[in-house]
């Protein structure tokens, strides 16, 4: 009787199928197709986010730095046009008071002369 | 051109001119016996190995270092990571060579070579996993050609062309990595059909996977490697842009070489568990296992990371070499090493002399081809 090991072929190989032994891998294909698309998309639609994002964050910092800047700089204009304000008040009354108090004082020296 | 020209042409280079131009005679001369006297005048492979190193090497560790192109697009251009940019043409570069050298050496090893397109106008076959590796071969060859043909087109001054191009990157990326995604696991798969042949240890449900996996590293590593030979040979033709991005293309790839090292060392083991060979870790094939696994998975992924931690350029690239040395190592050991491992030692296969000829042959037209290329094709 002749058997296959006898010549030279194995019998341990089994009974699966070639087909059966690659069926699962070949199965995994069109979903690859179909989903891996929309994944990759996906993720470069989160990053196109993330970067308007980012791009719209710096941009609105630069502005809203500068308007601080801007409105703390006209605070201190301000400031300091108030105070150069009351500085010339300050002189003019001075100057003023000044005036008059040397006025007076030179109106009671002529009576006190006459 | 002419740059290029002179430089390759200079005293520095003519102890490598002698040496290519013996190897492309021998090959030349293979490929004339090849293709007149057939498979069997140059050749080892019989009815029990009919894959040698013309698949496991030419095309197996071909295609997983050619994984350059669609990991580093994907970064750049999916992954917004943007800094890496200088690093994506020579990528695509290299894989587009990387390809057609691969569908070079099928010619050598399919018995009718110019049956090549039938599975496309013949007969699909679809149940079958060579007809998933023909297909993605096919069509991401020409995925990486219109990814290239910027670089052409700028060459050749077709400005309206090329904008046309630029345009396809996003389509041409995604194109990318679903055809790589399945042609780098469905090599691994091609194996799948064959569990009397190949040793349990490498024989896996998860052997797709793992082959998707590794060209992942193996890409990543071969982008290191080339930024480090590139810089070597072409620093002369190198923008600002390129020398100001080389270093962090080298620690950014190093890290994700090291993550993905250390992914790819969990699943090999889960693969172990899940198909509880423990016990055949404690043999021969199971000492080499364990030389593959520690030696070129896990000890990578530790010195890829102490690179990166210590800002170790260095040491980044020499493990990416030991890396790419470790993926040859691991398409051997599935398509030669441990396949057949069953057989007497009589019966195994051990390549033909003509077949290393080829086999070194085609990587030195490559070498070649990468070095005569217009240094735009790099640095632009």
């Amino acid at each position: 009787v002749l058997n296959s090991e006898k010549m030279g072929m194995r019998e341990d190989l089994g009974t699966t199928s070639a087909p059966d032994l690659t069926h699962g891998a070949l199965s995994i294909v069109p979903m690859v197709v179909g989903l891996w698309p929309v994944l990759l998309t996906g993720v470069y639609a989160i990053n196109k986010r993330k970067e308007k994002i980012n791009s719209e964050e710096k941009k609105r910092a630069v502005t809203e730095a500068l308007e601080k800047a801007e409105a703390e700089a006209q605070a201190k204009l301000s400031q300091a046009m108030e105070k150069a304000e009351n500085d010339k008040k300050t002189a003019i009354d001075t100057a003023v008071k000044k005036a008059l108090e040397e006025a007076a004082k030179k109106e009671s020296d002529d009576k006190e002369t006459s | 051109m002419s740059d290029t020209t002179a430089h390759v042409g200079s005293p520095r280079y003519s102890a490598f001119n002698v040496i290519a131009g013996i190897i492309l005679a021998l090959g030349l001369v293979v490929t004339v016996l090849r293709f007149t006297g057939g498979l069997s005048s140059v050749t080892n492979l019989d009815d029990h190995n009919p894959w040698g190193i013309w698949i496991g090497f030419d095309l197996m560790v071909g295609v997983a270092l050619a994984a350059g192109g669609y990991v580093t697009s994907a970064a750049v251009y999916i992954f917004g990571m943007k800094k890496y940019h200088s690093a994506v043409r020579p990528a695509v570069l290299t894989g587009f060579l990387g390809y057609t050298l691969v569908v070079i050496a099928l010619h050598y090893d399919v018995g009718r070579p110019w049956r090549l397109p039938y599975p496309f106008i013949m007969q699909q076959g679809t149940t079958s996993l060579l007809f998933e590796v023909a297909a993605c071969v096919a069509l991401y060859l020409t995925v990486l050609f219109l990814e290239f043909s910027p670089a052409a087109l700028e060459w050749l001054g077709l400005e309206r062309a090329r904008n046309w191009a630029v345009k396809l990157t996003m389509v041409l990326t995604i194109f990318g990595v679903i055809l790589s995604t399945l042609h780098q696991s469905s090599l691994g798969a091609l194996f799948l059909i064959a569990p009397s042949k190949l040793h349990p240890l490498w024989y896996s449900s998860y052997i797709p996977l793992y082959f998707f996996v590794s060209s992942v590293i193996a890409g990543l590593s071969m982008v290191i490697c080339e930024s480090s030979m590139s810089y070597k040979y072409f620093k002369d033709k190198m923008d600002d842009t390129h020398m100001k991005e080389k270093e962090s293309v080298t620690l950014g790839f190093g890290k994700a070489a090291s993550l993905v090292l250390a992914g790819y060392f969990v699943i090999k083991v889960i693969g172990i568990a899940a198909d509880n060979n423990w016990s055949l870790l404690a043999t021969g094939y199971g000492a080499w296992y364990m030389v593959e696994l520690l030696g070129f998975v896990a000890l990578p992924c530790f010195l890829y990371a102490v690179g990166v931690r210590e800002k170790n350029i260095t040491l980044i690239k020499w493990t990416a070499a030991w890396t790419v040395l470790g993926i040859v190592v691991n398409r051997l050991n599935v398509s030669w090493i441990a396949f057949n491992y069953h057989l007497p030692s009589s019966e195994r296969y051990f390549p033909h002399i003509a077949e290393i000829v080829i086999s070194i042959f085609l990587v030195t037209v490559g070498i070649l081809f990468s070095d005569y290329c217009h240094p735009d094709a790099y640095f632009i």
